[in-house]
C-alpha cells in the first residue's frame, strides 16, 4: 500500500449548465515541493482549486486532500490546509489583530507569534481595516493567515495577481523560505510563469478543462526544444516534416519557408532519426522557458472559458 | 458549538457600530418628554411609548437589513470563502452568522428600551393583560421571522436563478393554504385554534426558512446559484412537510361529531322537540366546536356551518311550528352576504341544502307553520319564497316609519307584523300583510313602549303581555293584549316576571320574605292560585315541561355551586312537587328568548321541549322523558364522571 498523496484528483469534472469547466481531470501531488497548475483564463484552474479545498462540489469524480474527501470531510481536512484565494476575502471591516483572534479560536494549529512576526516583516499594519490595506499588504495578510495555520498543504490561487514585480519576488521568497523551514506541500495556480519557473518542482498545464501536461518541470523543459536549421531548398518540406515527427513537432506541420520548429519529444535518438530523414544543417537546439512551452501548448488555440 | 460561537462573536464585533446607533436612538427616546409641544403629557408615559416604538421599529428594520445582507451579500461579493477556507462546518458558519444578527437586533432593542425603565414605565406597560405575550412576539419573535425571511429573499433576489419560479409558486401556494387553513377558525370564532393553527403555520414558515438557509449554505457553500437551488428545495420541501402536518392536525381538530362531544350546549330546539341544535366541544380540540342538529330519538345528526357564538340575528335556526323544516344562514367571513340553507327534518335522512338565495348577514328568516314558505326580512323589505323551488311569491316593502320589527306567519298566505314605531313613543304596532296582494294593513297600535320594556307572547301568538318600567326603580306596568288584533284585555298587578302557560294562564314565580310563591292567574282575570313553597328558597323558573307542570330548579348544595341544580316539577293546579333530577345544569340560558326578526325582542314563554333538556354532571345533554319519568342521554359528556 503506497503513501497517500497530499492531493489527489480523480476524474474530476465540473459542469456549469452545458458548459464543461473541468473535464475528467486526474492528478496527484506527493508530499513536499511545489506543484504549479498553469492555464489560461477560464481554463478551469479556479474551479479545480475550489473543488480541491471543498468549496465546490464536483459534478463527477472527487478531490482528496491529506487523505480526506475534500467535499465530505472539508472541515477536518482544512485543519492542516492554508488557502490564499485569488481575491483575498478577509472581511473588509476587520483588522489583522481581530482576524487573528478569530483564527486562534477556529484553527487548531494556529501560531500567533508566527503570524505577527510575518506581518511585522512585511510591514502590514495590524490596526488598519483590511479594506484600507494595499493590494500587496492584503495578499501578505492572506499568506500570513494561511501560513500561521501550520499547514501541511498550502493552496495558492494566483497569489501574485495584481502584484508588482518587487512584491511578487518577495512573496515567492517567503514561500521558498517557508518550504525550507518545514515540510509543506504547495499547490498553486498562476499566470506568473516566469516567477513559478524558479520555484515549482512539478507543473500541470490545463486547457479547456483537460490536463495537457503533468510532470516535473525539469523533465518538461528537457522535452521541449526549438530546432533551428539553415534555410535550404535541397531538402523538400515534406521530408523535414516527416523527420520532425520523430521529435513530436508542436502544432503538427512546419509552415512553408520556416526554418525552425518547437518539438515536445526531444531526445538523442529522435534527433538522429530526424537528421537521417531530413539532412538539414541544424544550427541551434534551444531549450525553452516555461512561458514558451506554455505558449506553444496553449497559445494557438482559442483561450478557454 | 465553539466554532459557531467564534463566528457569532466575530460577526457581532463586526457590527458594533449598530450598538452606537441604538444608543443614539435611546437618547432620542429619553429626551422626547423635553421636546417642545409635549410639556403637558406624562413624561414617564411619553418616554416609555417613545422607547417602545423606537425599539420595535429599529428591531424590525435591523432584522430585515441584516437578514438581507448577511450571507446573501457575502455570497454575492465572494467573501464567504474566508470562512470555508477554515476548519468550520457550513452549519457553524450559518448558525454563527444568524445568531450574531439576531443577538445584535435583540441587544439593540434592549438598549433602546433602557429609557423606558426610568420611572417603571415599561413595568407598568407589561402589567397589561396579554401584553407580555405581545411584547415577546413583537420584540423577539417578529425580528426572528423577519430575519429569516429577509435572509432567504436576499439570496433569492441576488441569485435570480430559475428556482425563483418555484419560490413564487411556493409563496402563492403557501398563502392560499394558510388562508384556507385559518378561515374555518375565523368563521367559527375559535381564537385559540386560530392562534395555534395560524401560529403553527407561521412557525413552520420560519423553521423552513431557517432550514432552507442552513441547508442552502451547506450544499451551495460559496456558490450563490447553487445555494439558491438548495435553499429553495429545502425551504419548500420542509414547508410542504410541516404544512401537511399542520393541515392533518387542523383536519383532526375539526373532524368530530356529537359522539365525541365532551361538553355540549343547546342553541335551539325544534318545537316538537325531536331535533336539537347543539354546539359541542371534544377533548383535545382546543376551542373548536361543532354545530349540528341532533335527532333526540335516534342520534342522527346533521352538520351545520359554524358561526361565531353570540352572533346576533340570523345565526339561530328558524323552525316551522310543526318542526318539519328548518332554515338558517350559511357561513361567511365578516359582513359578506351568505346563502340561505334549509333541511327537511321530516325525511329519514335529512341533509343540509343550500339555496340560491343570497342575503345580507343581518337578514332574518321566518318559516310558515308547515314550513313550505320562508320570509326573508332584509333591509326593510320582506320577500316571501316557496322554499322548495325557491320561487319568489312576493316582495313587500315595509313602511319607512317602522322601527325594529318582528314577523310571523299566522297562515301560509298572511304575515303578522309587530313593530316598534320609529317615533318618540315607540308604540307597538300590529299589522297584517296579505301575501297575495302585498297589502299592508295596520290593525292596532298598542302601548307606548318605554326603553325598559319586554314583550311576552304565548306559544300560539294569541296573547301578549307588555312589561315596562318607565324609569329605573319604578314599579313595572304589565298590560295584557290579544296578540291577534291588539285588543287591550287588562292590566295586572303581579309581583314578578309573568310567563304564559300553554293554556294561556299567566304564571309568576315570586320570592319575598324567604318564601317562594308561585302565582297562577287566568289571562282574562279571575281567581288566582297561589302555592307557597315554604322553606324552598332560591328557585328558578325553567319552563312548562308538560301541560300544567313547570320545572323549577335550585342549587343542589347552596354552599357549592359546582354541585349543580336540583330540578323539581311543580303541578300548577295541585301544588304538588316532585324531584326529577339532581346535579344538573340548565341546557338553556336563564331566559329563553325569541329574537323575532329585527330587534323586537320577545320573551318566548313556552317551549316545553326545550324546558326538558338539561346538562348532567358528565357534561352530557340529557332530556327528561315524560313517559318514563327518567333522564335520558341525548349527546355528549365525558366518559369518566
Amino acid at each position: 500500500m503506497g503513501v497517500e498523496p497530499i492531493v489527489k484528483l480523480d476524474g474530476l469534472a465540473v459542469q456549469y449548465g452545458k458548459l464543461t469547466a473541468v473535464d475528467d481531470l486526474s492528478l496527484e501531488v506527493q508530499k513536499g515541493g511545489i506543484y504549479a497548475l498553469l492555464g489560461r483564463n477560464g481554463s478551469g484552474k479556479s474551479s479545480t482549486v475550489r473543488c480541491l479545498v471543498g468549496q465546490q462540489r464536483p459534478t463527477a469524480g472527487r478531490a482528496r486532500i491529506l487523505g480526506f474527501d475534500a467535499w465530505k470531510k472539508r472541515r477536518r481536512a482544512m485543519e492542516r490546509v492554508g488557502v490564499v484565494p485569488e481575491n483575498p476575502d478577509v472581511p473588509p471591516e476587520t483588522t489583522a489583530d481581530r482576524v487573528e483572534r478569530f483564527m486562534a479560536r477556529v484553527t487548531p494549529f494556529w501560531r500567533s507569534a508566527k503570524y505577527f512576526d510575518r506581518l511585522e516583516r512585511m510591514h502590514v499594519p495590524r490596526k488598519q481595516s483590511f479594506a484600507r490595506l494595499s493590494k500587496g499588504q492584503q495578499r501578505q495578510l492572506a499568506l500570513a493567515l494561511a501560513l500561521a495555520s501550520s499547514p501541511r498543504l498550502l493552496v495558492l490561487d494566483d497569489p501574485t495577481l495584481g502584484l508588482d514585480a518587487v512584491a511578487r519576488r518577495k512573496l515567492y521568497e517567503e514561500l521558498i523560505g517557508e518550504l525550507a523551514e518545514r515540510e509543506m506541500t504547495v499547490f498553486l495556480t498562476t499566470h506568473d510563469l516566469a516567477g513559478v519557473e524558479g520555484i515549482a518542482d512539478r507543473v500541470g498545464i490545463i486547457q479547456n478543462g483537460s490536463l495537457l501536461v503533468n510532470e516535473p518541470i525539469e523533465v518538461l523543459k528537457a522535452r521541449y526544444c526549438r530546432l533551428t536549421w539553415a534555410a535550404t531548398d535541397q531538402v523538400p518540406r515534406q521530408r523535414i516534416e516527416a523527420g520532425l515527427q520523430h521529435l513530436g513537432v508542436v502544432g503538427g506541420a512546419v509552415v512553408a519557408g520556416a526554418n525552425e520548429a518547437v518539438v515536445e519529444k526531444f531526445s538523442e535518438f529522435g534527433f538522429d532519426r530526424f537528421r537521417q530523414e531530413a539532412p538539414v544543417d541544424v544550427t541551434r537546439v534551444d531549450s525553452l522557458s516555461l512561458e514558451e512551452i506554455f505558449i506553444a501548448l496553449c497559445g494557438r488555440e482559442p483561450g478557454g472559458r | 458549538m465553539n466554532a459557531t460561537m467564534a463566528v457569532m462573536v466575530r460577526e457581532v464585533a463586526a457590527r458594533r457600530e449598530l450598538f452606537v446607533l441604538a444608543a443614539a436612538v435611546a437618547v432620542i427616546a429619553a429626551i422626547v418628554p423635553y421636546l417642545p409641544g409635549v410639556e403637558d403629557a406624562d413624561s414617564v408615559d411619553l418616554r416609555t411609548v417613545a422607547s417602545l416604538t423606537a425599539a420595535l421599529a429599529l428591531g424590525w428594520l435591523m432584522a430585515v437589513i441584516l437578514g438581507a445582507q448577511i450571507i446573501g451579500r457575502d455570497l454575492a461579493d465572494g467573501r464567504l470563502g474566508f470562512f470555508f477556507a477554515r476548519p468550520l462546518g457550513a452549519l457553524a458558519i450559518w448558525a454563527g452568522k444568524a445568531a450574531a444578527a439576531i443577538v445584535t437586533v435583540w441587544l439593540c432593542e434592549g438598549i433602546v428600551l433602557l429609557p423606558s425603565l426610568h420611572g417603571g414605565g415599561v413595568y407598568h406597560f407589561l402589567m397589561g393583560e396579554g401584553i407580555v405575550w405581545i411584547a415577546v412576539v413583537g420584540f423577539l419573535a417578529v425580528p426572528l421571522a423577519l430575519y429569516f425571511l429577509a435572509h432567504a429573499v436576499g439570496i433569492m433576489a441576488r441569485a435570480r436563478t430559475a428556482w425563483l419560479f418555484l419560490d413564487l409558486a411556493g409563496c402563492v401556494l403557501f398563502a392560499v393554504l394558510a388562508w384556507f387553513s385559518v378561515v374555518p377558525y375565523l368563521t367559527m370564532g375559535a381564537r385559540i385554534a386560530l392562534l395555534v393553527v395560524g401560529g403553527s403555520l407561521a412557525a413552520s414558515l420560519v423553521f423552513a426558512l431557517a432550514a432552507g438557509g442552513a441547508i442552502g449554505l451547506a450544499v451551495g457553500r460559496i456558490d450563490l446559484r447553487r445555494t439558491h437551488g438548495a435553499l429553495s428545495l429545502a425551504l419548500w420541501g420542509t414547508l410542504a412537510l410541516l404544512c401537511a402536518a399542520v393541515v392533518v392536525y387542523s383536519g383532526w381538530l375539526r373532524d368530530f361529531g356529537p359522539s365525541n362531544f365532551e361538553r355540549v350546549e343547546v342553541q335551539t330546539v325544534a318545537p316538537d322537540g325531536r331535533w336539537v341544535e347543539t354546539i359541542g366541544w371534544a377533548e383535545g380540540r382546543l376551542d373548536v366546536y361543532r354545530r349540528c342538529l341532533v335527532s333526540v330519538g335516534d342520534k342522527r345528526w346533521l352538520a351545520l356551518p359554524a358561526q361565531p357564538r353570540f352572533h346576533s340575528r340570523g345565526v339561530q335556526l328558524q323552525y316551522s311550528s310543526d318542526g318539519s323544516t328548518v332554515v338558517w344562514l350559511g357561513s361567511a367571513t365578516g359582513d359578506a352576504p351568505r346563502a340561505v340553507w334549509w333541511a327537511d327534518l321530516g325525511r329519514p335522512d335529512p341533509s343540509a341544502r343550500p339555496t340560491n338565495l343570497i342575503v345580507a348577514r343581518d337578514s332574518a328568516l321566518v318559516l310558515s307553520a308547515e314550513g313550505s314558505r320562508v320570509a326573508i326580512h332584509e333591509d326593510g323589505t320582506v320577500s316571501i319564497y316557496e322554499l322548495d323551488g325557491e320561487r319568489m311569491i312576493k316582495a313587500i316593502r315595509l313602511p319607512d316609519d317602522l322601527g325594529p320589527t318582528a314577523i310571523f306567519f299566522p297562515s301560509p298566505d298572511a304575515l303578522r307584523v309587530f313593530a316598534r314605531t320609529a317615533d318618540n313613543d315607540q308604540s307597538l304596532l300590529m299589522a297584517e300583510v296579505d301575501i297575495a296582494t302585498g297589502e299592508f294593513a295596520r290593525t292596532s297600535e298598542l302601548d307606548a313602549l318605554a326603553e325598559l320594556s319586554w314583550i311576552g307572547v304565548d306559544a300560539a301568538w294569541e296573547r301578549l303581555v307588555i312589561w315596562k318600567r318607565t324609569e329605573p326603580g319604578h314599579v313595572p306596568v304589565k298590560n295584557l293584549y290579544r296578540a291577534t288584533d291588539g285588543t287591550f284585555v287588562r292590566s295586572v298587578n303581579l309581583p314578578g316576571f309573568p310567563r304564559f302557560l300553554q293554556d294561556g294562564r299567566l304564571v309568576i314565580l315570586n320570592q319575598e320574605d324567604r318564601v317562594t310563591r308561585l302565582i297562577v292567574a287566568p289571562f282574562e282575570g279571575g281567581e288566582r292560585t297561589v302555592h307557597e313553597l315554604a322553606g324552598r328558597e332560591g328557585y328558578w323558573f325553567l319552563g312548562e315541561v308538560v301541560p300544567n307542570e313547570i320545572a323549577l330548579s335550585r342549587l343542589a348544595d347552596p354552599l357549592d355551586r359546582r354541585q349543580g341544580l336540583r330540578v323539581e316539577l311543580l303541578n300548577v293546579d295541585t301544588g304538588e312537587v316532585r324531584l326529577i333530577g339532581a346535579h344538573l345544569r340548565r341546557a338553556f340560558p336563564w331566559f329563553q328568548w325569541n329574537s323575532g326578526t329585527s330587534g323586537v325582542v320577545f320573551w318566548y314563554n313556552s317551549q316545553p321541549a326545550a324546558s326538558r333538556l338539561f346538562i348532567d354532571q358528565r357534561g352530557a345533554l340529557v332530556r327528561w322523558d315524560p313517559e318514563t319519568d327518567e333522564l335520558l342521554h341525548v349527546v355528549g359528556g365525558r366518559r369518566k364522571p
